[in-house]
């Protein structure tokens, strides 16, 4: 092993040694909203602050947020992604911060699919 | 080092080791090889989860389905089902024990939904031989911080502010001692790991050490860079070989990587750890003793002041902190103080781990915010006590501590509570005891325990103890007269004030807290001459319901002492004054006939 | 779009896609010379010459599922509409800049409009990015750094929903004195 003699060497010694443990990661509950070029026009920044604000309201800390690129449906934009741990992962399409109440109470915490938003589910693999 | 879609945890603490842990992690690997999954699949061995009544343990994950109690046997359908397949075997899968539902997933499991894991955050989560592992889990990130920008003073403010208290039973500001250790006068200080773990039934400083031996090396680094220590000891019992071992190789592994030793990380700080492997004296995990013990002197205890933070080891400033302590530094100091203050109480900060054993459905090690009730993690995390069995007493803090009974369940955990009612926070060891258990001969258990490990320097606990011994053997042996009790308090009270150390100063709880909750046991005992848990075998005797005995003669070919007799088809008896009272033919009486009076 | 604000943090964005584990932003608002600029720079994966000289373009692009991206050309765009225009340096491998140049009466330069819920948004679950943020304005400037809050120091968690919320007040709130309560 070679010798740690820097802050710097610490940390890529870290991040490397973060990608062994990747499998290990609990996966938690995820929301991913989409923040393509096409989601940011249709409102994805206020939707992630809504998201923000509900999780913080509900007091919600095992949940991460993540965002992701285009995924070629622009015209429904903005799309959330929810996963519960185990479970579907779930798009939901046409998101304003209106609905992100209903996402998080309905499904991210109750596990309950929120339909009329609904566009499409991923089988989980497990 | 390549990539792996799978991981399988297999719990590699002493408890699991052995159920035969050993066997199963040998069992995967080979059934993996024969299935060539073994580039797919990594097992790894990792320290205790804490639930060792259910071990082997088995978690895998990117599912995190937990397993219990699974053998070999289990072991080709684990992976031909789950592993293979994706179906996780259900038939393993923990029971919850009230509900009787299957939970896959332990973090759903009650016993580990209501923890809240600080001191054991990666126990159970990372192999503690490979350092990399703990550096991904964010290790050694506060000794960078603290030695990146901050100095000294920082560190120091940071533990201040986090309000911990040392959580190997005093209780003690760990900020506090650490000041006074910093402002002491002397060219060299120590810092020594308390790890001489021995009250009876506590096993957190063990599982730590196994589990995640890196958190109480960073946490004695972090410990000398605030106190100005260039040189640490870790005193551990020898009777934990599995503990040393890894300790031993996380002290290795640390030095190749230049995180011990001189100059780390470029900044001039150096540090050097040894191991001081203990007898398994219990009086030397009281400081002096400890000390003592280091310097090759017998293990006794010596008068303070002079307090070792101004005059320990070698005669030079000293800071002694506890296993668990340490293990919470690293979050400390990483997170903040404020961080870690905001859980627990006013006066008690963070989190307890106890070690549940006893008459309890759930046993293991819990990791739980201070000022929970009792009765939470007796009852929700514990599961409560077996079917039909009433609860009786928890006896809290070992051999120290004092016996609660069920009105006092409903007290927050903390260090003042907890003093207030008679008991101490302790170790952490919580023994608990359903109406099968005799409170009186519980205390003469832990009597027996504290006069034998007593030290024998200072009076009052030498002949002490032994003499509150004496009575409860009287007592409990059906010779009790009603002045004992009024003398064991005598007794106790003046040992308490009067002992040399926390040994002696705490041993007479158990007597105390008993016979304040439990005076009616007391006095069965006594004045009826009645052990009403049908313990205490001096106070009760078998004898044969003429009715019911049919003459068959099963008893009487148990009896190791042939204390029954009889002719076949008539009768039995008893013959008292041979018989051991073992209860062998109470449990193979087909008919019932034989009563325990 | 119709902020710049969300221009911004589409450049962000693409920052992180490209891998960035350091990002600069600069925000100049210069009244005195009617110019409002703004500037990405990170470390991520750079593009190569020929690619760098089309980005503007709607047809260009570094996805392989489809042939289009917008993001950029958009931006050119917005930009060319008020006399301005967009610069793009890369150089693969090391990391790319962006720059944008509007005329600041131009009556179609757009507002900056919600920086603050951008910025944030982009950080958002980034755990482990250093973002330096700049802003200028009638020769005063505001300056923030995560770096001051990572890995050594570390306090700041970018998945925490209540410490984004509390940066993102924080942000409105130096904004609001950066611009003397004209904002």
């Amino acid at each position: 092993m070679k010798r740690i003699s820097s802050f710097d060497d610490l940390q890529a010694l870290r991040e490397s040694a973060q990608a062994q443990l990747a499998t290990r990661q609990q996966n938690e509950a995820q929301v991913i909203v989409g923040m393509g070029t096409c989601g940011i026009a249709a409102g994805a920044r206020e939707v992630l602050g809504e998201l923000l604000k509900e999780l913080q309201r509900r007091n919600i800390t095992n949940v991460s947020v993540i965002k992701t690129g285009c995924i070629g449906m622009c015209e429904r934009e903005v799309l959330v992604d929810v996963v519960r741990p185990g479970e579907d992962r779930v798009t939901y399409g046409r998101v304003t911060p209106r609905d992100i109440p209903r996402l998080v109470g309905e499904h991210l915490v109750n596990g309950r699919v929120v339909e009329d938003l609904l566009v499409g589910r991923i089988a989980m693999q497990v | 080092m390549g990539f792996y879609r799978g991981h399988v945890l297999v719990c590699g603490g002493t408890g699991c080791v052995s159920s035969g842990c050993r066997e199963v992690i040998a069992a995967f690997q080979d059934e993996l090889r024969k299935k060539k999954l073994d580039q797919e699949i990594k097992v790894v061995e990792t320290g205790c989860h804490g639930f060792c009544e259910k071990g082997p343990l088995v978690i895998v994950y990117p599912e995190g389905v937990m397993y219990c109690r699974v053998e070999t046997a289990d072991v080709t359908e684990i992976v031909n089902e789950h592993l293979l397949k994706g179906r996780p075997v259900a038939r393993l899968f923990f029971t919850e024990p009230l509900s009787l539902d299957k939970i896959p997933r332990y973090q759903e499991i009650n016993f580990y939904k209501k923890q809240k894991r600080i001191a054991l955050r990666n126990c159970g989560y990372i192999d503690p031989e490979n350092i990399h592992e703990y550096i991904a889990r964010g290790g050694y990130d506060a000794l960078a911080k603290a030695l990146g920008n901050g100095g000294p003073a920082t560190v120091l403010a940071e533990v201040k502010a986090s309000g911990l208290r040392g959580r190997g039973g005093a209780g003690f500001p760990t900020g506090t001692k650490w000041e006074f250790c910093a402002a002491a006068p002397g060219d060299k200080k120590y810092i020594i790991c308390n790890a001489d773990e021995g009250d009876p039934g506590a096993f957190m400083d063990r599982s730590i050490l196994e589990g995640d031996p890196h958190s109480v090396l960073e946490g004695m680094m972090l410990a000398a860079y605030a106190i100005g220590a260039g040189e640490g000891y870790l005193y551990i019992r020898a009777e934990y070989p599995l503990a040393i071992k890894r300790v031993q190789t996380a002290i290795a592994q640390a030095e190749e990587l230049g995180l011990l030793g001189e100059n780390i990380l470029n900044t001039g700080f150096g540090f050097r750890l040894r191991i001081k492997e203990g007898a398994g004296a219990f009086v030397c995990g009281e400081e002096t003793a400890l000390i003592a013990s280091i310097e090759g002197e017998r293990g006794i205890p010596r008068s303070r002041p002079p307090f070792p933070a101004i005059k320990g080891l070698f005669g030079k400033p000293t800071v002694i902190n506890n296993v668990e302590t340490l293990a919470n530094l690293p979050q400390i100091v990483l997170h903040g103080g404020a961080q870690f203050a905001a859980v627990g109480t006013e006066k008690s900060k963070g989190t307890k781990v106890f070690a549940l054993t006893g008459k309890l459905r759930n046993t293991g090690l819990v990791e739980v915010p201070m000022g929970i009730s009792m009765r939470e993690v007796i009852f929700e995390i514990g599961g409560g006590t077996f079917e039909g069995k009433k609860f009786k007493a928890v006896q809290i803090g070992g051999p120290s501590g004092g016996c609660l009974p069920e009105s006092q369940l409903d007290l927050p955990v903390d260090y003042d509570s907890l003093t207030g009612a008679g008991a101490i926070m302790g170790s952490g060891g919580l023994v608990v005891m359903d109406e099968d258990s005799c409170i009186v001969d519980v205390a003469r258990y832990f009597l027996s325990f504290t006069r034998k490990e007593s030290c024998g320097k200072c009076t009052p606990c030498r002949e002490g103890t032994l003499r509150l011994l004496e009575i409860l053997e009287r007592i409990t042996g059906g010779m009790g007269v009603p002045e004992d009790l009024e003398m064991l308090e005598k007794l106790a009270i003046s040992i308490k004030s009067t002992a040399l150390c926390g040994l002696g100063q705490t041993a007479p709880n158990p007597v105390l807290s008993t016979i304040r909750y439990f005076r009616k046991e007391y006095l069965a005992h006594i004045n009826e001459r009645k052990c009403p848990a049908g313990v205490c075998q001096a106070l009760f005797y078998y004898r044969v319901d003429d009715h019911l005995c049919v003459g068959c003669g099963v008893c009487a070919k148990i009896c190791p002492v042939s204390a029954i007799q009889g002719e076949r088809k008539q009768p039995h008896h008893i013959n008292m004054s041979a018989c051991v009272k073992c209860g062998a033919c109470v449990e193979r009486c087909p008919f019932h006939a034989i009563i325990k009076e | 779009m119709h902020e710049l604000s969300l221009h911004i943090l589409d450049l962000l964005q693409n920052s992180l896609e490209a891998g960035a584990t350091e990002i600069m932003l600069l925000v100049e608002d210069n009244p005195a010379d009617d110019l409002l600029t703004f500037t990405v720079e990170d470390n991520g994966r750079g593009m190569t010459a020929e690619m760098a000289a089309t980005a503007a373009s709607p047809f260009c692009t570094g996805r392989k599922t489809r042939r289009v991206g917008l993001g950029l050309s958009l931006l050119a765009m917005a930009a060319e509409a008020c006399n301005g225009g967009v610069r793009i340096d890369s150089l693969a491998g090391k990391g790319t800049r962006v720059a944008a140049v509007f005329r600041r009466s131009h009556p179609d330069r757009q507002p900056l409009g919600d920086l603050p819920a951008a910025i944030t948004c982009a950080l958002a679950g980034e755990e482990g990015l250093t973002l330096v943020y700049r802003h200028l304005y009638g020769g005063r400037q505001f300056l923030f750094s995560t770096s001051a809050n990572t890995i050594i120091t570390g306090s700041f968690q970018a998945g925490s929903p209540a410490q984004l919320l509390a940066l993102e007040n924080f942000f409105r709130e130096q904004l609001k004195i950066l611009y003397g309560g004209e904002q």
